[in-house]
């Protein structure tokens, strides 16, 4: 157990360094900043000045040395395009994402799940052709048509619920089911071939013939094995739900990191496009690390070996 | 009173795409407590399907109960409901299964699945009660320091041990019928020895009536007091095993006989019946053994032999069962 964890941790670390290197040189790379903070009438002097003032003609180690720092300090710079400093700007809005990605997380697990375990002891049956057929157009529609459909449905049709924006519980249901649509689909039909493997196994039989009632040999016995690959398609969602959120953001008008990203690409503005990448992929490296521990609490043979 | 376990006449098919297999064709047997029942057969012969039906936890779909009955402690267990029958299952009627390596639950303790029984069929609730309970059923069939592996999962455990498990969990409840099926295929030989013993042991503790799958004459040899032979569904021969043995009715009875390795005998060869066993999708008009039968007549290829009856409790099916028992 301790092993596991401890490895699980190392790797966990050294992920996160190769984060910052990677994020720290697709900045460079993108091409040169000062090109769009400045009008294209400035000398090149006033050019260089700006560039001095920004850190940015410094050798590049040095300045992933001063970007280190700030990762540790929390001091990732001021944005270049607001002025403020790049992390207040990100926290501003990261939290709305994952309100969102949240919400996208439960509609997908709860309904997945469900909808597949349901499929599974119901094999072959009506219910389980219909969630088959519904569970394949979920995995070929994409998530910005479906999000549309609803926005047309329910808002302009029906007039039930508000088009985009964000103010109270009523403006997350669209957009967290177009966002979990496609999860959810994939997710139904993990949970049903898991579930449908595991129904098969001796210790299923056996705990029926033991007198076990049907619910608990599902959902005891039968659900916690299945368990395991349900979780690790999840676990690679969970990224797909925070950084996938940037079309649903656009479609619902969502106040989130996905608009705040796209300008700050087009702007080139590094101290923010590095704090957004870097907090956000650290944020799901640790989510994903939690995800691993689960496995070991699920599986013992995972924690005991 | 009524014998603890009377089967008349089961019938149990399969449906599938390419006909109708009949798995279980018209078996009849009976058991009393106290007593130890051999099944015999090569594969595919119906055993497992007949103790399956026994409790009615068949493949889902595909199998089903066509007719017969199954009277335990004389109350027909096909004709109760799903939750009643679910009820028997586990404390009256108890299975010690054949892969101990899968039979047990990987994710949860061993405590926690003895627990099982004594939770659905006696409600006990109170943790220290049911642990003593556990503790006590281990201890019984001799899984050393059983305080210890109340918390061990069941990768932790050899093959020998984990089948301990599982013929404990069996009689926590006190069953009065325990169906083991193949209990020993999947175990090294001399383990096998062991769990037989065991078996053995605690149906005479309990005074239990028992079922005991096997391909293996020998095993039912040593551990039976009565033996039902299966061919393509049916039982062909059954009796007390001294009468079988000494006088087999039935020439697959023999050929089986004649398939068991014995020390000191001068063939250099192992003898098997030759030939495949039908396949229960399309049985053949007559006797399904005629095909690879040794002693084979005209008659047998068209017409079905009849049971008959030797003293009270030796019947074959065979139209030369008479002559058989002469030679
Ligand atoms: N799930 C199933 N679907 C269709 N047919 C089946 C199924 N299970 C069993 N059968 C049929 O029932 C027949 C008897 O099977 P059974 O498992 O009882 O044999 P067995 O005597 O236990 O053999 P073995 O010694 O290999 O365990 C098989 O020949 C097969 O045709
Ligand atoms: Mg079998």
């Amino acid at each position: 157990m301790t092993g596991y964890i401890v490895s699980r941790l190392i790797q966990t670390l050294v992920t996160i360094v190769g984060i910052s290197v990677v994020v720290f040189f697709l900045a460079r790379l993108s091409g040169d900043a000062t090109a769009l903070l400045i009008p294209p009438e400035a000398t090149a002097e006033d050019r260089e000045a700006l560039k001095e003032s920004l850190g940015l003609d410094d050798p590049l180690p040095v300045q992933y040395g001063i970007f280190v720092k700030g990762i540790i300090t929390g001091d990732f710079g001021d944005s270049f395009r607001f002025g403020e400093p790049a992390l207040d700007v990100f926290l501003d809005r990261f939290p709305n994402t994952l309100k969102l990605a949240a919400a996208s997380a439960v509609v997908a697990l709860l309904g997945g799940v469900s909808v597949g375990v349901l499929g599974a002891i119901r094999a072959g049956g009506f219910v389980d052709r219909l969630t088959t057929v519904i569970a394949l157009l979920g995995q070929a529609i994409p998530s910005f048509l479906i999000g549309i459909m609803l926005i047309l449905f329910f808002a302009v049709e029906l007039r039930w619920l508000p088009t985009s924006g964000m103010a109270g519980p009523k403006t997350f249901i669209m957009p967290a089911i177009a966002s979990a649509w496609y999860s959810m689909a994939a997710l139904t039909r993990m949970t049903r071939s898991s579930m449908l493997d595991v129904m098969e196994t001796d210790y299923i039989r056996l705990a029926r013939l033991k007198g076990v009632p049907e619910r608990a040999v599902i959902w005891k016995h039968a659900f916690r094995n299945a368990l395991v690959p349900i979780l690790s398609l999840f676990s690679l969602q969970i990224i797909f739900f925070v950084s996938g959120s940037v079309v649903i953001e656009q479609i619902f008008a969502w106040p989130g990191i996905g608009q705040l990203t796209i300008q700050a690409i087009f702007s080139r503005d590094y101290p923010l496009v590095q704090t957004i990448v870097f907090v956000t992929s650290t944020f799901l490296v640790l989510l994903n690390l939690g995800v691993d521990l689960l496995y070991a609490v699920i599986d013992p043979r995972i924690r005991l070996a | 009173m009524p014998p603890l376990l009377e089967v008349k006449n089961l019938q149990t098919h399969f449906i599938t795409r390419s006909g109708v297999a009949r798995a279980v064709d018209g078996v009849t047997f009976s058991l009393e407590r106290g007593q130890t029942l051999g099944l015999v057969g090569e594969s595919g012969s119906g055993k497992s399907v007949t103790c399956s039906s026994i409790v009615r936890l068949l493949p889902k779909g595909s199998g089903r109960i066509v007719g017969g009955e199954v009277l335990f402690e004389g109350r027909n267990l096909l004709d109760i409901s799903e939750n009643e029958m679910r009820r028997i299952r586990g404390s009256q009627i108890s299975f010690v299964t054949q892969d101990p390596m899968t039979s047990l639950n990987p994710v949860y303790s061993i405590g926690n699945q003895m627990e099982e029984p004594l939770r659905y069929h006696q409600g006990m609730r109170n943790h220290g009660q049911l642990h003593a309970k556990v503790v006590e059923a281990l201890t019984q069939v001799g899984i050393p320091s059983p305080e210890r592996r109340v918390k061990d999962y069941p990768h932790q455990l050899s093959g020998g041990q984990r089948q301990r498990v599982v013929t404990a969990m069996a009689i926590e409840c006190q069953p009065s019928l325990l169906i083991a099926d193949e209990p020993t295929t999947a175990l090294d030989v001399t383990v096998q020895i062991q769990i037989l013993r065991l078996l053995k042991d605690v149906q005479k503790e309990l005074n239990l009536g028992m079922i005991l799958v096997t391909h293996d004459l020998s095993v039912i040899a040593r551990t039976c007091d009565k033996v039902a032979v299966m061919y393509a569904g049916r039982i062909v021969e059954e009796g007390p095993i001294d009468e079988i043995f000494a006088r087999p009715r039935h020439p697959y009875t023999r050929s089986l006989m004649r398939a068991i390795p014995q020390i000191g005998r001068k063939e250099d060869r192992l003898y098997s019946i030759p030939g495949q066993p039908p396949d229960v999708r399309r049985l053949p008009q007559g006797c399904p053994f005629a095909p690879r039968c040794p002693d084979v007549i005209d008659r047998c290829t068209h017409e079905a032999p009849t049971e008959q009856f030797f003293g009270s409790n030796h019947r074959a099916r065979c139209l030369r069962a008479e002559e058989m028992g002469a030679s």
